[in-house]
């Protein structure tokens, strides 16, 4: 079942510069990464039928279609050496979570930790630094591997 | 706990929420000398990036 031109109209605006950030930030290639917006966007205008409002939010689905496009991405070029360490493979862990997990909650959790833990998390979790580097930036000492 | 942080931060670099975004900024600003758009003292004419030493010779003058 195809969305009607308005609702895909109403989709592409309010999504296209999310997935567009979202899969520039791993695929190196501009054309490619253009082509893989197109993509998720195909499948969303033809799949709707696959969402189940029970149980995510459009935008989860919009990214769970994102972040698949581009695993496969890398799997079609059989280059999955060259998959962001960032990406999770397992979607398990993923889809509990994120449909457990309003945006808002998400947003609350760091805000409970003090300043330097907050900023280890986010150096190392979306930043992706390692921690001697998260030291090395923060001019602290690493912690003792537990 | 590690592929549940990962996952969380992977999916907000999709959905961008604000206030975690203005958390992110902070630590970004913080630590790895991301220059806010409220502070231009440390950025030449021609955009690019004043060293320390630099900008001190400047104020020299």
């Amino acid at each position: 079942m195809l969305l009607s031109e308005e609702d895909r109209n109403m989709v592409y605006v309010e999504y296209r510069g999310k997935v567009m950030r979202y899969i520039s930030g791993r695929i190196p290639n501009p054309q490619d990464a253009e082509d893989l917006v197109s993509c998720v966007f195909m499948k969303v205008y033809r799949k709707p039928d696959a969402f189940d409002e029970s149980r995510a939010l459009l935008s989860t689905w919009i990214y769970f279609v994102t972040k698949n496009t581009v695993v496969g991405y890398y799997r079609i070029r059989k280059t999955f050496s060259e998959l962001p360490e960032d990406i999770e493979q397992d979607g398990s862990v993923d889809e509990r979570l994120i449909n457990n997990e309003t945006p808002e909650r998400l947003a609350l959790a760091p805000e409970r930790l003090d300043s330097r833990s907050r900023d280890i998390v986010i150096l190392h979790y979306y930043e992706g630094l390692t921690l001697k580097e998260i030291a090395e930036k923060c001019r602290c000492r690493t912690p003792a591997p537990r | 706990m590690d592929k549940a942080l990962k996952s969380l931060f992977d999916y907000q670099k999709f959905a961008e929420n604000k206030r975690l975004s203005a958390l992110i900024k902070e630590t970004q600003e913080r630590c790895l000398n991301v220059l806010s758009d409220d502070e231009p003292e440390g950025v030449s004419a021609a955009g690019g990036f004043k060293s320390e030493q630099s900008f001190k010779k400047t104020e020299d003058k």
